[in-house]
């Protein structure tokens, strides 16, 4: 995903912003976590590709 | 771009490598993605941010691109189904954002409001789960300005009555939709479903 993905993206459960966390990329995400503080749930971003599934649904 | 040469292209779109019936999983076949896209883009609806939603392996998602859309966002459950979109992308040379979540829960930022992005979709049909049409209807109009969605032939008195009031019926197409045989219990190799193509428009 890009960086400005993130004006898109909010929190799927109570729909409030997300914190990007960058572990592999640049403007282009390959690898991180997208962090929502008041849910205090991370969602996953694996090969550029935000994964947004409640945590008992990620495979 | 012409009709004829946007549905060549999406012939290459590769399809689900293991689809998932109750999901309807099947690749919108590339003659009809090719109507509905070039329908859009007629209309001026394809300029701005474009969402798929129920993109599967990125057949709309795709073309939409490959149409001039600006930013183009592929939303579906399946991960799996998205890693075979994102190839496909790539091949093709489209730039596209895919995002794994059920289309019911995605939500676009607050900060979004004032932004009115178009919605394309080949959503189930409710064959295998009835309604399950509905969450993609909801959620469409609460995205998007205008939506383009394909159903079955005769939907056109339930979708009416089911977007009542915060939107309406502007264009109603019947297109025959050849299904290639996907699942076992479909009796012929090639069926002709027809649907029909609707554009919807929220109520300002």
């Amino acid at each position: 995903m890009k960086r400005d993905l993130m004006d898109i993206l909010a929190c799927p459960m109570c729909k409030g912003d997300l914190e990007l966390e960058v572990v592999e990329g640049d403007e282009e995400i390959i690898t991180g976590t997208l962090y929502c503080a008041k849910c205090d749930e991370r969602y996953p971003i694996e090969e550029g590709i935000p994964n947004l599934l409640p945590p008992d649904l990620r495979r | 771009m012409k009709k004829k040469q946007l549905e060549m292209i999406l012939e290459e779109v590769r399809g689900f490598s293991a689809p998932d019936v109750r999901k309807e999983q099947y690749v919108t076949p590339a003659p009809i993605a090719a109507e509905l896209l070039h329908f859009a883009y007629m209309q001026g609806d394809l300029s701005g941010t474009v969402f798929d939603l129920g993109c599967g392996t990125g057949t709309l998602a795709i073309g939409a691109k490959l149409l001039g859309a600006e930013k183009v966002i592929g939303v579906d459950v399946d991960m799996r189904a998205l890693h075979i979109a994102r190839a496909n992308a790539e091949r093709l040379g489209v730039d596209i954002e895919f995002i794994c979540c059920d289309v019911k829960d995605f939500t676009v930022c607050r900060c979004r409001e004032g932004v009115s992005p178009s919605v394309i979709m080949n959503p189930p049909f409710g064959a295998q789960i009835k309604g399950s049409d509905r969450p993609f209807l909801r959620k469409a109009l609460e995205i998007g300005e205008v939506v383009y969605s394909l159903h079955n032939v005769g939907s056109g008195n339930f979708i009416s009555k089911f977007i009542h009031p915060h939107a309406i019926i502007t264009h109603q197409i019947a297109i025959d939709f050849p299904i290639k045989r996907t699942f076992k219990f479909h009796k012929k190799d090639i069926e002709i479903v027809n649907v029909e193509l609707y554009r919807l428009e929220r109520r300002k």
